[in-house]
């Protein structure tokens, strides 16, 4: 788990040839976000999608981010994780700077984004840029 | 199973009358399922729909020609016609509004803001669509009155034994659903009619937004005032909705929307403005006249069909979708199994949303989230349900292949 990144996650979809591939792989990638138990808490959730999110930004000294997020939707915990992945590691800047739908988009991963889950996406994506843009 | 019922009904050729239905989703047969949602449209009504702009496209009740004659009859054609269809005793008492979200507020608007006092309450259900709670709420709040809320037993059902606690001499309108757009509960309307008649004077309305495609309608029968329904969920165009009143309520009502059509005499000067005849005062600006030609199709089409004949086609198919979605591991029906219309449901930890996303891949449309009635899904402790709505259209392949779907993603569970 601590060497995947996007790269990895990119190819990893272009060797899945159906939707169902895809789905699982979703699916699988989300089984690896954890959320400490004791950050179940009202602020830490996100609205604006309709399956509830929770998602918690923590950070050490050299402000390095640490990502952690659960959502009671099989799919959308793996979406959850992806973006942590493309987050993963970067400064300040970089992620209140990088497109991440570009890269989404390149996932090919349109089937799965309804015009309703989209705006959860969205709405998820605004609340990680808010939080860290606070920090 | 063998169900007889299906050898009589046409169903191929019900099908055929629906082009929509042959439509391609995602490599597969398009298997729809959201009925409840709106309905699909017979070729009679999408004909109607061009054909009204090829050939009589004209202003109604206001021109003297002869094209605005013809359609001003239809329209009032149709009027009379609806009239018929849920036995109305004056055809007066059918007034077209946009929908019947618009129905309701015109009446907590006109009869509720002008009715309604200080100290007066307003009596609703814990299962009403939201359409039928925050109209009532809005004028709770101008007017500074109490809004109660009859609550459900543990499958749903009204706790009707609440109704004398609930309903006094203060209330002064009931209003609830006639069948209910998430668990398919048929509330029973001769029943609580006749209690709440005991219990108070206030009027009832009846929001008939699902009710009117599943079941028998006799507004003098049941002796309630007011009865709303939208024509997109009656196999109807969209844009278009009834509001029945009696009468003697709508006799006092004031007009709720000013404009064209409802005034038969103005004057600036000492202001003083005569409306026009029922139901005509309640009816400004120009109707949606091709909608209604529609609606009047939609109307004629499933009576050719013969109600009877739809209502137990749709019951077999439910009964038989039930036993089979049973089997389904880990599927939570809620509510009763005695139902029209919609099932509501979830599979074990699955979140609606995803199950959706799979069905959506080969070709089943169904709806997910809160249906628009939040206070339910709080009822029984959930956020979303997964809904499929059975219609005059729906063939036991198409539930034959949702289960085959169903089953096998319900034995992946992680």
């Amino acid at each position: 788990m601590c060497n995947l990144d996007r790269n990895l996650i990119f190819s990893n979809f272009q060797k899945c040839v159906t939707w169902r591939d895809k789905y699982f792989y979703i699916v699988d990638l989300g089984s690896l976000l954890i959320l400490p138990i004791n950050m179940y808490r009202k602020e830490n959730i996100i609205t604006g999608c309709q399956s509830k999110v929770w998602i918690v930004i923590s950070y050490d000294i050299n402000k390095k981010f640490f990502f952690y997020g659960y959502s009671d939707s099989y799919v959308i915990k793996g979406l959850i994780f992806i973006i942590f992945i493309f987050y993963k590691n970067l400064s300040k800047d970089k992620i209140l700077n990088e497109d991440i739908y570009k890269y989404l988009n390149s996932l090919s991963i349109a089937s799965y984004l309804t015009s309703s889950r989209s705006r959860g996406i969205e709405s998820i994506i605004k609340a990680i840029y808010d939080k860290i843009n606070f920090i | 199973m063998e169900l007889n019922i299906f050898m009589n009904y046409l169903i191929k050729k019900i099908r055929s009358n629906f082009p929509i239905l042959s439509t391609i989703i995602n490599f597969y047969p398009l298997v729809y399922l959201d009925s409840a949602a709106t309905s699909q449209k017979p070729n009679e009504v999408i004909y109607s729909q061009s054909n009204y702009y090829l050939f009589k496209n004209a202003p109604i009740h206001r021109g003297v020609y002869t094209l605005s004659n013809e359609v001003t009859n239809s329209v009032e054609s149709v009027r009379l016609y609806i009239s018929k269809f849920i036995n109305a005793k004056f055809v007066s008492e059918i007034i077209f509004v946009h929908g019947s979200t618009h129905g309701i507020n015109l009446v907590s608007n006109s009869w509720g803001r002008y009715f309604l006092k200080f100290f007066d309450n307003i009596v609703l259900t814990e299962m009403e669509h939201h359409s039928n709670i925050i109209p009532w709420q809005i004028l709770a709040k101008e007017k500074k009155i109490f809004i109660h809320y009859i609550p459900l037993l543990n499958k749903g059902f009204l706790n009707i034994s609440k109704l004398h606690f609930l309903v006094n001499k203060y209330t002064k309108i009931v209003s609830l659903t006639h069948l209910s757009n998430v668990l398919g509960i048929l509330n029973p309307l001769l029943v609580l009619v006749s209690i709440i008649r005991i219990l108070s004077n206030s009027v009832i309305f009846i929001d008939g937004a699902q009710g009117i495609a599943h079941c028998f309608l006799d507004v003098q029968i049941l002796d309630i005032d007011f009865y709303v329904f939208s024509s997109h969920k009656i196999y109807g165009p969209l844009g278009i909705g009834v509001l029945y009143v009696k009468k003697s309520i709508l006799n006092i009502m004031p007009p709720f929307e000013g404009g064209g059509g409802m005034v038969s005499d103005l004057n600036l000067t000492n202001g003083l403005v005569s409306f026009n005849y029922l139901p005509f005062r309640f009816e400004a600006g120009s109707l949606n006249t091709v909608s209604i030609i529609g609606l009047g199709h939609a109307l004629k089409y499933i009576l050719n069909l013969g109600l009877v004949n739809i209502y137990i086609y749709e019951y077999e198919l439910m009964r038989y979708t039930l036993i089979y979605l049973n089997n389904v591991f880990g599927f939570i029906l809620y509510g009763l199994y005695d139902r029209l219309g919609v099932i509501s449901f979830n599979i074990n930890k699955y979140h609606s949303y995803d199950i959706s996303c799979v069905l959506d891949q080969f070709g089943i449309s169904i709806r997910t989230g809160h249906h628009c009635a939040i206070p339910l899904m709080l009822f029984f402790c959930v956020f979303s349900m997964c809904r499929i709505s059975l219609a005059l259209y729906t063939n036991i392949n198409d539930v034959n292949f949702l289960i085959n779907i169903l089953y096998k993603l319900s034995i992946f569970i992680k």
